[in-house]
């Protein structure tokens, strides 16, 4: 915990200003940052087909 | 003053703590750990840094998306559901342009939108693009993968095969079309590319084909904050019926959020924010193809540079949607003839005289909630911005067609797009 908080004040410093940080931040307003399985799965496929002309 | 104080050292606090378990940390560290499989740490964001001609490329690549998706609504049967991936296509034609020869590689340029590029520009781009994609967040996976497979006594230029293994990472493999196990050994490659997703693309193979060109995209991601709520609601289809449905909902939550004279767009965000699943919803009394029709590249890149902070109750139901199109008329329509008529010039592919005669895209999109087992790590409140006192969240129901374009955050290259007329 005791390093955990040390990492958490230096990540402060460091990189409180960085726009994502503070993006990921509010979007997590009142939600815990544990995750559960919620997933997003998505896959596509592209076949292209050459004949000979005729 | 005081208070100012205690609101800015209670936001100082909560990021504290937020950080020590959110794990904004460039270490290496795999995304679950401390021994608890739900805990994930978020390894903090990097943009893909491009150079101006890219930069460019990646503008294209969207007015390109938004014109794949005008093209395929007009021609693909049974629209009220459209799932498409503008990049796989980009990609697949990019390896066709290479190809192509005279008037058929400049028709194909034009339609993707990159005339005044060289196509040595468009495959360093593409090379970048498959490269650098899968490292932007550690808890989202994207795999691309390429393959030319060739039938037997069919030979291409070894520059065109040499070009797309460099470029584009492809595979080549030569096999007799007339046999039954080469259709096995395809749906085997699909398979095993798209983490076992893409199962039987091919029930057959005419030996009157002399190549086919396959490009696969699978990509899987978690939300950087997940919904814990869902209930049951009325979703308005494009016809006007009412169907039921399953809505995710946050309220009084902050996300990315504009909107324009006819649609408003807000976006979620995946993991650490590389990707986000960007929501793009007809205001009341703008049908969903009025509003595709009129959106331009242009337009939906306002929209997206637009997009600030801001708090909403927003409702988005669960959906899935899995289909087979055939591209051939939407790529027609986008102004690609000439490749596949009697006129096509593959010559930079092979001695023979080909044409190139179908194009099938399958696609599938799941987006949804799996499980609920978490427990709390610990809890942030979000600081309030100055100049909002008590500001009052806007409803964003997606309860009515809306479009959703899954995108990369520093280049708004679009991976997956949709639209979802019915559920």
């Amino acid at each position: 915990m005791r390093k955990s908080l040390f990492i958490a004040l230096a990540v402060l410093f460091s990189s409180c200003t960085n726009e994502d940080t503070i993006s990921y931040l509010l979007n997590n307003n009142n939600e815990t940052l544990q995750q559960d399985n919620t997933t997003n799965q998505n896959y596509q496929y592209d076949i292209y087909y050459f004949r000979v002309k005729k | 003053m005081r208070t100012t104080l205690q609101q800015i050292s209670a936001a100082a606090l909560s990021i504290m703590i937020g950080l020590s378990f959110s794990g904004c940390s460039n270490n290496d560290e795999p995304a679950s750990n401390n021994g608890n499989e739900n805990e994930v740490r978020f390894e903090a964001r990097a943009d893909i840094a491009l150079s101006e001609t890219e930069a460019q490329l990646a503008k294209q690549s969207v007015d390109f998306s938004i014109r794949l998706l005008q093209s395929a609504n007009k021609t693909i049967a049974g629209n009220e559901q459209i799932a498409l991936s503008p990049l796989s296509a980009s990609m697949a034609l990019s390896m066709l342009n290479n190809g192509a020869a005279n008037e058929t590689q400049e028709e194909l340029m034009e339609s993707l939108g990159l005339s005044g590029f060289s196509v040595e520009d468009v495959n360093a781009f593409s090379k970048r693009l498959m490269l650098e994609l899968n490292d932007l967040d550690n808890t989202s996976t994207i795999s691309t993968a390429n393959s030319v497979w060739l039938n037997e006594g069919f030979t291409p230029k070894k520059s065109f095969t040499g070009t797309l293994t460099e470029n584009f990472d492809a595979e080549v493999k030569v096999k007799d079309f007339s046999e039954a196990k080469t259709v096995d050994l395809i749906n085997e490659w699909c398979e095993e590319k798209t983490n076992g997703c893409i199962q039987d693309i091919l029930k057959e193979l005419s030996s009157e084909e002399r190549m086919l060109l396959i490009n696969a995209l699978y990509f899987k991601a978690i939300w950087n904050s997940p919904f814990r709520k869902t209930e049951e609601g009325t979703f308005t289809t494009f016809q006007g019926e009412q169907q039921e449905a399953s809505f995710m909902h946050k309220d009084e939550t902050r996300f990315l959020y504009s909107e324009s004279e006819t649609f408003e767009m807000a976006e979620i965000q995946y993991g650490n924010n590389a990707f986000g699943f960007t929501v793009l919803l007809p205001k009341e009394g703008v049908g969903i193809d009025e509003c595709i029709e009129r959106l331009s590249g242009e337009e939906w890149l306002e929209a997206v540079e637009a997009m600030k902070s801001t708090l909403l109750n927003l409702k988005l139901p669960k959906f899935k949607v899995g289909r087979t199109d055939n591209l051939t008329n939407a790529l027609k329509e986008m102004g690609i003839v000439k490749a596949f008529s009697k006129n096509a010039d593959f010559t930079s592919l092979s001695d023979e005289e080909l044409t190139l005669s179908t194009v099938l895209q399958g696609n599938s999109i799941s987006v949804d909630e799996n499980g609920t087992e978490a427990a709390a790590v610990t809890i942030i409140t979000a600081p309030t911005s100055s100049n909002e006192v008590n500001p009052q969240p806007i409803d964003f129901h997606a309860d009515r067609p809306f479009l959703y374009f899954i995108k990369e955050k520093s280049t708004n290259v679009i991976l997956f797009m949709g639209k979802i007329g019915k559920i």
